[in-house]
């Protein structure tokens, strides 16, 4: 039976935009806003500027960018929520799957799994390194591990060589999903927790529109399209995600029923 | 009289060759101690091992038996002597272990499964972060004669017809390694017989459901060979890896090691790891 002096748990989304010379992060949080405020029909928290350390840079993408990546960790102190979905800009929210993950999570949950249409994405952190995680979603709770995992996640990017020679991963930009992986095999006694039970959609390619029909998500890149069932998805093109393509995309689905 | 004194116990054998098997078995005792105090440890050596038995490694080892019958006294990897096991053992059930295992955690439980059957083998192994292994790297002789995939590193037998069967089968098939080699096996080139085959053999003749509980697929252990971990094959894998001795837990590559720990490379157990035993048991 539910208490009824118990004060009702504050809920609500944490979206980190923080821009760099070629992305406008904060254009690109506005319209996953509305898409969130659309679908999950929580409340809504933008971080900007926060980070005390020097952009990173990313290779492999867009031929190199400039990576505002590092201070994640402060998510759990800056966030005003009891019960958070901490979501990078980037990730549109189509369907209200995570409200469930809130309901039944006890500390915090992230992806393990990630693929794009057509294949699985590596997720290895070397080649005799563990598997990371996928921190693009943290579904947390103020609670004493989930406070443990991100003070974990601060000081692994202070000491962010130490581990990466302790875990063997090559990569020397800082990553995210390394470190939330890291914190994660350790505050839960030394192996992975379990995490989200079902694999993150990422669309890896650029980006020529995106739309719904049918209850289906059409994604057209330059020579192909592929048609999936309608659920929320990680867009790594963020020309497309600042472009009038996308607004309208989000214009159509806010204006549904 | 019979010579099983006790009810239950592990076993192991320590063959000294170029590699000391018996301070294997003395990490191994202090392991089984440690997580599993009331447990009773046997070890079965050949003469020049016996007298290397010390004080010392008395305190872990609660029975230190000699060996019967040497077929084995010419060989670098003495194999051939490991159906002795049977006559030996001073347990009504053993847990019979390769001498290379260690235990992170008691296994206590595992015994109450174990008596379903009247010998039971490891089926497959598991990789360093407790997956269940899928490489058939070290296994295409198994594959190729359709050999159930046991394991004698960690197996179980009680007192029984069954068992006395089992190991004769096994005897058998030590003595007439050449005929099964070269008339009964397909692709088979190994001079001297292994455990494995040999067991999975003496499995497969007499009733292969017998000798093992797939019900019960946490009846296995870590297996530290690198194709397994699909690690290079290059390097040894404690060259690889962070080895962290948290004991009784042992930590490899950061992952926590709950299941019996078949390290393999006998190069791995230093002098400080057998003090840091000694240290928590306090001997």
């Amino acid at each position: 039976m539910t208490n009824s002096n118990a004060p009702a748990k504050s809920r609500g989304v944490v979206l980190f935009a923080l821009n760099t010379p070629t992305v406008d992060y904060e254009k690109i949080a506005e319209q996953a806003s509305r898409l969130i405020t659309y679908t999950l029909k929580l409340p809504i928290t933008v971080i900007t500027d926060i980070s005390t350390v020097e952009n990173n840079f990313r290779t492999g993408y867009a031929h190199g960018s400039i990576w505002n990546n590092f201070d994640r960790y402060r998510a759990y102190e800056l966030s005003p929520y009891d019960e958070t979905i901490l979501l990078d800009s980037d990730y549109l929210i189509l369907d209200d799957a995570l409200l469930k993950i809130l309901d039944t999570v006890d500390d915090y949950c992230l992806f393990e799994h990630n693929q794009s249409p057509v294949r699985l994405a590596d997720k290895h952190m070397g080649p005799i390194s563990l598997s990371h995680v996928w921190a693009t979603v943290v579904v947390f709770k103020k609670t004493s591990k989930a406070k443990q995992l991100f003070d974990l996640v601060g000081r692994i990017q202070r000491n962010y060589d130490y581990y990466r020679k302790l875990y063997n991963f090559t990569a020397q930009n800082f990553r995210n999903d390394y470190a939330f992986a890291i914190a994660d095999n350790i505050v839960n006694g030394y192996v992975p927790s379990q995490g989200i039970p079902w694999t993150m959609l990422t669309i890896e390619n650029p980006v020529k529109k995106i739309e719904i029909k049918n209850n289906n998500l059409i994604v057209r890149e330059e020579t192909q399209a592929h048609v999936l069932p309608k659920q929320s998805i990680h867009v790594m093109d963020k020309d497309y995600l600042q472009s009038k393509d996308h607004m309208e995309f989000v214009d159509n689905i806010c204006q549904t029923n | 009289m019979s010579n099983k004194l006790a009810q239950a116990g592990f076993l192991t054998l320590a063959q000294n060759s170029d590699i000391d098997y018996l301070r294997l078995a003395y990490a191994q005792a202090m392991s089984i101690k440690l997580t599993m105090s009331d447990a009773k440890y046997a070890v079965v050596v050949d003469d020049s091992t016996y007298s290397c038995v010390t004080e010392q490694h008395r305190k872990v080892f609660d029975y230190v038996i000699p060996l019967q019958y040497n077929y084995a006294k010419d060989d670098s990897w003495k194999l051939a002597n490991e159906w002795q096991v049977f006559d030996l053992t001073p347990f009504k059930e053993t847990i019979k272990l390769e001498s290379d295992i260690l235990f992170t955690r008691s296994i206590d439980h595992w015994w109450t499964a174990f008596r379903l059957r009247d010998v039971v083998m490891s089926l497959g192994c598991r990789d360093y972060q407790g997956n269940i292994n899928i490489s058939r790297q070290y296994r295409k002789l198994f594959d190729d004669n359709d050999l159930p995939d046991t394991y004698n590193g960690l197996m179980y037998f009680r007192y029984s017809q069954f068992a006395s069967d089992f190991f004769a089968k096994a005897r058998q098939i030590f003595s007439n390694w050449d005929y099964f080699r070269d008339s009964i096996l397909i692709n088979c080139r190994d001079e001297k017989p292994t455990t494995d085959v040999v067991y999975a053999i003496a499995a497969k003749i007499l009733d292969p459901d017998n000798c093992m509980l797939p019900q019960c697929d946490f009846i296995n252990f870590t297996h530290m060979k690198n194709a397994i971990n699909s690690w290079p094959e290059s390097t040894p894998w404690s060259e690889l890896v962070v080895s962290e001795f948290d004991l009784p837990m042992i930590r490899i590559n950061n992952i926590n090691q709950c299941n019996p720990l078949h390290y393999q490379d006998k190069t791995w157990i230093t002098d400080e790891i057998l003090k840091r035993f000694e240290y928590e048991l306090r001997i």
